[in-house]
């Protein structure tokens, strides 16, 4: 697994500090925890599986930390990850478990 | 009883291991992928290699030579197999960690030596003229730590994956088959962990209660669950994606 960050996770990270109260490392540790309580990585994270962290799980951890207009928020960055490329170079252990099972 | 037992599982691991093994080997292929490869080489060589030969050098009424001989060779099949389940976990599962990298090459070594003494001692008549040679503990020690290495990754692995399956980011089936390979990888271990034990105790573990217990119980379940995540029968496939929280 590489060691960087997606640009999915820097492109959320960077826009929920500047459309929030949140200063850089608030809005990466918020984004981090979200990441987690999914199961994802930041270095891997693609823009496909951030929109759904972005619905699912960013707005209740903004929420926790008293950002009132947290769907709209997360609903804004979600529509900006259009722009984001998203390929990850490295095969990650789901892609090869996927293969394993599959035929010959 | 036991004797039954202990055979009839490691049949049923020659059965499915080297079933699994070829079908990963035939995946690799036409894939030319390393996972596939490894995995694959490993089972084919510790299940239909290893296992066979091991229990064709102790069968009554063998040739010493070709006993020796059948030693020698399973010897190096099950190492070999073993040092490729130790590329597997490194490659997939920690390709950028000088750690993984270390250990994957340490235990390829200390299995290409004690192989080389355990057929050493072997050849030599060192051991009483028993194919059970001095160098099995450490041996089992490292093959034990690759299929512990293997289970502990894995079953992270399945904790990420149903964390994701929750948010529909993952397929069910595929978060199944690390929870089974990390599960295939437990039962192994107390396989090789029970078998050890009755080395260290000083006794033949071919043959004693408490090892065959273990190698009978372990090789069962093993084989059960690299069946399930390897070769998955629709209906059981169905069942694991009904019962998924997504």
């Amino acid at each position: 697994m590489s060691l960087t960050n997606s640009q999915s996770f820097e492109f959320v990270c960077d826009e929920l500090e500047s459309r929030s109260e949140l200063d850089r490392l608030a809005a990466r540790g918020t984004v981090r925890i979200a990441l987690k309580l999914a199961g994802l990585k930041a270095s891997t994270v693609t823009a496909e599986q951030m929109r759904v962290v972005l619905e699912r799980v960013i707005p209740k951890e903004l929420t926790a930390r008293g950002i009132e207009n947290g769907d709209a928020l997360s609903s804004a960055l979600s529509s900006g990850l259009d722009q984001v490329e998203t390929a990850i170079s490295t095969e990650d252990p789901e892609a090869v478990f996927k293969r394993l099972g599959g035929g010959t | 009883m036991l004797l039954v037992l202990a055979l009839a599982s490691t049949v049923c691991f020659v059965i499915v291991g080297g079933g699994v093994g070829l079908k990963l080997l035939l995946l690799a292929r036409r894939t030319r992928e390393l996972p596939e490869f490894t995995v694959g080489l490993g089972f084919f060589l510790v299940a239909l290699v290893g296992y066979p030969l091991g229990l064709a050098a102790l069968a009554p009424g063998v040739d010493p030579a070709a006993a020796r001989l059948a030693f020698a060779v399973g010897t190096v099949a099950v190492s070999v197999g073993s040092a490729s389940i130790f590329v597997f976990t490194w490659r997939v599962f920690q390709p950028d960690q000088l750690w993984a990298r270390l250990l994957a090459w340490a235990a390829i070594a200390g299995l290409a030596v004690v192989a080389w003494l355990g057929i050493s001692d072997v050849e030599a008549g060192q051991n009483g003229g028993r194919l059970v040679d001095l160098w099995l503990v450490p041996r089992q020690l490292i093959v034990g730590v690759s299929y512990t290495w293997t289970a502990i990754e894995s079953l992270r692995w399945f904790g990420l994956l149903r964390r994701r399956l929750r948010l529909g980011l993952a397929d069910p089936v595929v978060a199944n088959r690390f929870l089974l390979w990390g599960l295939s990888g437990v039962f192994a271990s107390g396989g090789i962990i029970g078998s050890t034990a009755v080395a260290l105790t000083g006794h033949d573990p071919a043959g004693h209660p408490v090892s065959m217990l273990c190698i009978g119980l372990a090789g069962f379940a093993t084989s059960i669950s690299i069946y399930l995540a390897f070769l998955p029968p629709l209906a059981y496939q169905r069942r694991i994606a009904a019962a998924s929280p997504s």
